[in-house]
């Protein structure tokens, strides 16, 4: 990899080997992700019948968590897939800030417009 | 967005005019040397693609909002989250994760020069693409015969929309999978063209990225509100 | 995506003069041509956007006036709106970000030459398909808001809303292709040195307009489709009789709405903030604190849309939230104007008409914003929603702001695109004509709606004291075409026998003014290296001072003239943009036509493949 291709500023900026081909994940690393990915996926739906399939067991506590778990469930899928398998852990960071800038936009507009219409203005 | 470079270097002041659309397969990936240098070094199409993308979150977080704004409005006695059935869609949802993989490996294949991989990956990418697709035709067909549509109440025109937003999605990034697959059949890809592959990726990992969010916002928690729980 | 062809050879032994006629035009990839094309067009638009307004003020110029129906006026009232918005303003500016982002960053063209094209096209094709609507009477006159369920089939049921719809959709396509183009444009194709923060203002507003764009369009384009859904396919989007919320509609609307405002105005601001320097001989002032204001305002710009429903009964919350975010808006604007008032202060200031204009500007636009941060409190809203407050509001700064803003430009860069100067008398009495007509137009629009007069009312009864300023308003309109004709008159005068202008008649500081005019088509013989904001300046100074020492002159961005240098590979024109374009607008006109058998919008399906082969044979033919 010559010092003078236009990717050579931003990897000296990084100070790491980022773009070298050892640093992306490798297949292995790939499947393992999967297996994380569907235990989480089999998680929210386990999760989703516990409530009310153990409420003899006095687990009905559950119940107002449930929503939380889904979103924090989706969120760590969401993570990986996008910091992994579209390798935004370990690319240039300008791509990170613009889906970034553009996924904190989204979600705060759509908060708003879900907490407005639901009358949870206090 | 501040990254100040100024590249003064030799070699850099004539560049190539255009940047024109198609090179992308003379850019090739930013690993692999920049023919036509640009500012931040970043591949013309790589930004083009996490630009669209960016813009993308908002096409698809005004459809859930407009999903979950009304969501708990149904009017009595019409369909509603009951008749989600959620161990088939967890099917359907890892379905798409598992392409998500296929894919992944098959740029990891191409970047490693295995041609074999590369197609085999591609084809399976598509494959289960197009399963996802079947899938969602028989749920749409099973709904609309159970008198969920989307013209009986809000809830079921906002989730078809969503929800067939997200098909039109998986449906083009099939379409491009199988080009490309069809393409390296034939003609195959170079390892150094290998962004040809890594944009598709990027489109296809987002459509997978928003139907995780589908799956919880749209399926898992509505389903959980109705009475009775997970039944 | 795919291509079968490999890397081009470096230099080319095509030869790279323009090839001229009809054919050229329609498969040009130069970003120069497409910035010709986009604004002719738009100009063209902006003139039958102002047939419209000319009708509206005719109705309104005396009460009881019974010269055009109501459904008519609302017709006339929509498309003046949505013609002036989406067909002109905005494309006025792409029309600026295509001629003069490239030149000013040091660029041959932009990132994506046919996505460019494309865009052209379809934007053009979109706002031939809403004009159409006047060719079957079908007018879109449900108010250019289109407020639920106002616009459901069951209140509207001609194709007057199917051609809003449609049209918009396909103007939003091209809006998206062009903004996605130019941010990769200004991202990754800057000259060498030209960092971010050495861009001219023009560019960084360009940049943050594009990101406006992005953010705020798909949330449009949802909502329209939801219309159309509703009209078409039967869903209840907006239909409250069947358990939706109109306010669904607003609120998406508007959290598109307030962006597309900031990007209705900033354009505006670039061009301002190039012409003031230039014309003071004085760099910028506040460089950073421009760039970052801008930065405030578009990323506030998401915070406020529910100021347009304080009506609407939201809740204190809600209340307190939008008002306040709205007045923390009039702090990074008002950094912009002192900031031009900063430049302008202790300037040499040279009042030719592209100075008159943007001087202009900052008064009308002060004026403008005044009124827009007092109905940003909420019980001044309630008096002044939907009055003719409003009217008088939103033209102070799209008419005062944007369009002195972008007349501003075109005095500026007219010598750039044509090669001859504007008279300057004419453009003199242009901006004159303009400046007192607009004020006669619109400033009385305070007074009635102050006095209660409603906005959007086609007729209204004698004896409510509102006669006396309708006639006013009506009078400065006809004035106001008055000084827009003038200027026609000074462009053709120009075109035909207009003194040539040489390559840098103003003393530019920016890049543009160091090469011809009209620019050759690789723009740049060789890139230019910056090492300044000012870069042209700088090197004019420097150039005069080693004159004076007796030193070779150091050359940063001058012009190579050198023949061999000027073989620089241009990319191949291409017809498949045009296709593509062509497909695409099918595509979406297919609702407006009879369908098949009543259940297939017959030539949206017949648009798929023309889409289909536009798209296929752009990626596999070479790109150049």
């Amino acid at each position: 990899m010559s010092r003078d291709y236009p990717g050579a500023d931003a990897e000296a900026r990084h100070g790491s080997t980022a773009h070298d081909a050892h640093a992306h994940p490798t297949p292995a690393t790939y499947i393992k992700i999967a297996v994380i990915l569907l235990i989480i996926t089999i998680a929210e739906v386990v999760v989703l019948y516990i409530p009310s399939e153990t409420e003899g067991f006095g687990l009905t506590w559950f119940q107002p968590v449930l929503i939380p778990a889904f979103l924090i469930l989706a969120a760590i899928k969401f993570v990986i897939v996008v910091g992994y398998y579209m390798h935004l852990k370990f690319d240039d960071s300008f791509f990170l800030r613009v889906f970034g800038f553009a996924l904190l936009i989204a979600l705060t507009i759509a908060t708003a417009v879900i907490a407005l219409f639901h009358g949870i203005s206090l | 967005m501040a990254r100040a470079i100024a590249h003064d270097e030799q070699g850099r002041l004539l560049p190539q005019a255009g940047h024109g659309d198609s090179d992308i397969h003379d850019h090739g990936h930013d690993d692999h040397g920049g023919e036509h240098p640009t500012s931040t070094g970043l591949n013309n199409v790589k930004v083009l693609m996490w630009t669209f993308i960016a813009s993308e979150c908002l096409l698809f977080g005004s459809l859930i909002s407009t999903y979950l704004a009304v969501e708990g409005r149904t009017i009595p006695n019409t369909p509603g989250p009951e008749l989600f059935d959620i161990p088939y869609t967890s099917v359907s949802a890892f379905v798409l994760l598992f392409s998500s993989l296929s894919m992944v490996l098959a740029l990891a294949g191409l970047q490693a020069g295995d041609q074999r991989q590369l197609r085999i990956w591609l084809f399976v990418t598509a494959a289960l693409g197009l399963v996802f697709l079947g899938g969602q035709y028989y749920e749409f067909s099973t709904f609309y015969f159970e008198e969920f549509w989307l013209d009986k109440n809000f809830l079921g025109s906002s989730f078809f929309l969503l929800t067939g937003f997200h098909g039109a999605h998986v449906t083009v990034g099939v379409i491009w999978l199988l080009a490309l697959w069809l393409y390296s059949l034939r003609y195959g890809i170079a390892p150094e063209k290998s962004l040809l592959v890594e944009i598709s990726g990027l489109y296809w990992h987002f459509v997978d990225v928003v139907w995780i969010v589908i799956f919880a916002v749209v399926y898992l928690i509505p389903y959980s509100r109705i009475e009775g729980g997970g039944h | 995506m795919a291509t079968t062809t490999q890397a081009p050879p470096r230099v080319l032994r095509r030869p790279v003069e323009a090839p001229s006629g009809l054919w050229s035009w329609l498969t040009t990839v130069d970003h120069k041509r497409i910035g010709v094309l986009y604004g002719v067009s738009s100009f063209l638009f902006f003139l039958a956007g102002g047939i419209d307004a000319l009708l509206i003020r005719l109705q309104l110029g005396k009460p009881m006036n019974e010269l055009f129906s109501p459904d008519h006026y609302n017709g006339f009232v929509t498309m003046h709106a949505t013609t002036m918005i989406f067909m002109a303003l905005m494309p006025m500016s792409v029309a600026f970000f295509n001629y003069i982002v490239p030149l000013q960053i040091g660029a041959r063209d932009v990132a994506f030459p046919r996505l460019n094209a494309f865009s052209f096209w379809v934007f053009l094709l979109g706002g031939l398909i809403m004009s159409s609507s006047y060719l079957v009477d079908a007018i879109p006159n449900q108010g250019w808001y289109g407020y639920a369920p106002l616009t459901i089939r069951e209140y509207s049921p001609g194709l007057n809303v199917d051609f809003w719809i449609v049209g918009l959709q396909i103007l939003g396509v091209a809006t998206i292709a062009g903004a996605i183009n130019f941010f990769v444009t200004i991202i990754n194709m800057r000259a060498p040195g030209m960092s971010l923060m050495r861009m001219p203002l023009f560019c960084w507003m360009t940049l943050i307009t594009t990101v406006l764009i992005l953010l705020a369009f798909p949330v449009f384009t949802i909502a329209l489709t939801e219309l159309l859904f509703d009209r078409h396919f039967g869903t209840t989007f907006f239909d409250s009789t069947r358990g939706a919320d109109p306010l669904l509609w607003q609120h998406l609307f508007w959290i598109f709405g307030h962006p597309e405002v900031y990007i209705l105005i900033m354009p505006a601001f670039g061009i301002i903030s190039e012409i003031i320097p230039v014309f003071s001989r004085k760099p910028l002032f506040g460089y950073a604190a421009m760039v970052l204001a801008s930065m405030a305002i578009a990323f506030l710009g998401f915070g406020v849309w529910a100021h347009h429903m304080f009506t609407t009964g939201a809740g204190p919350v809600a209340y307190t939230f939008f008002a306040l975010s709205t007045m923390l808006i009039a702090v990074p604007t008002g950094v912009k104007i002192f900031n031009w008032l900063g430049t302008l202060y202790g300037g040499s200031i040279n009042l030719r008409p592209p100075m008159l204009f943007a001087v202009g500007f900052i008064g009308t636009f002060v004026i403008g914003g005044l009124s827009g941060v007092m109905h940003g409190t909420v019980p001044v809203d309630w008096q002044q929603s939907d009055s003719y407050w409003i009217v008088a509001h939103i033209h102070y700064v799209l008419f005062g702001g944007t369009m002195f803003a972008l007349f501003a430009g075109i005095h500026y860069w007219w010598p750039k695109f044509t090669g001859t100067m504007l008279n300057d008398k004419l453009g003199q009495a242009t901006f004159w004509t303009m400046l007192v007509a607009f004020h006669v137009t619109f400033f009385p629009m305070h007074f009635l709606g102050t006095a209660g007069m409603p906005r959007r009312m086609s007729i209204y009864p004698t004896g409510t004291g509102w006669d006396f300023w309708n006639l006013v308003a009506t009078v400065g309109a006809f004035a106001l075409a008055a000084s827009v004709w003038l200027f026609v008159m000074n462009a053709f005068i120009s075109l035909r026998r207009g003194e040539p202008a040489g390559n840098d008649p103003w003393d530019g500081a920016t890049l543009e003014w160091a090469i011809a005019s009209p620019p050759p088509v690789y723009n740049f013989a060789r890139i230019p290296t910056v090492s300044s904001r000012d870069p042209l300046w700088v090197e004019k100074r420097s150039e005069e001072t080693a004159v004076e020492l007796g030193f070779a002159p150091r050359r940063a961005v001058a012009v190579v003239a050198d023949p061999v240098e000027a073989r620089v590979h241009m990319p191949n024109p291409s017809f498949w943009p045009l296709v593509a374009a062509v497909g695409l607008s099918m595509i979406f006109a297919g609702f407006l036509m009879p369908w098949y058998l009543g259940a297939f919008p017959l030539i949206t399906l017949l648009g798929i493949p023309v889409l289909m082969v536009g798209i296929t044979s752009w990626s596999f033919e070479p790109a150049g």
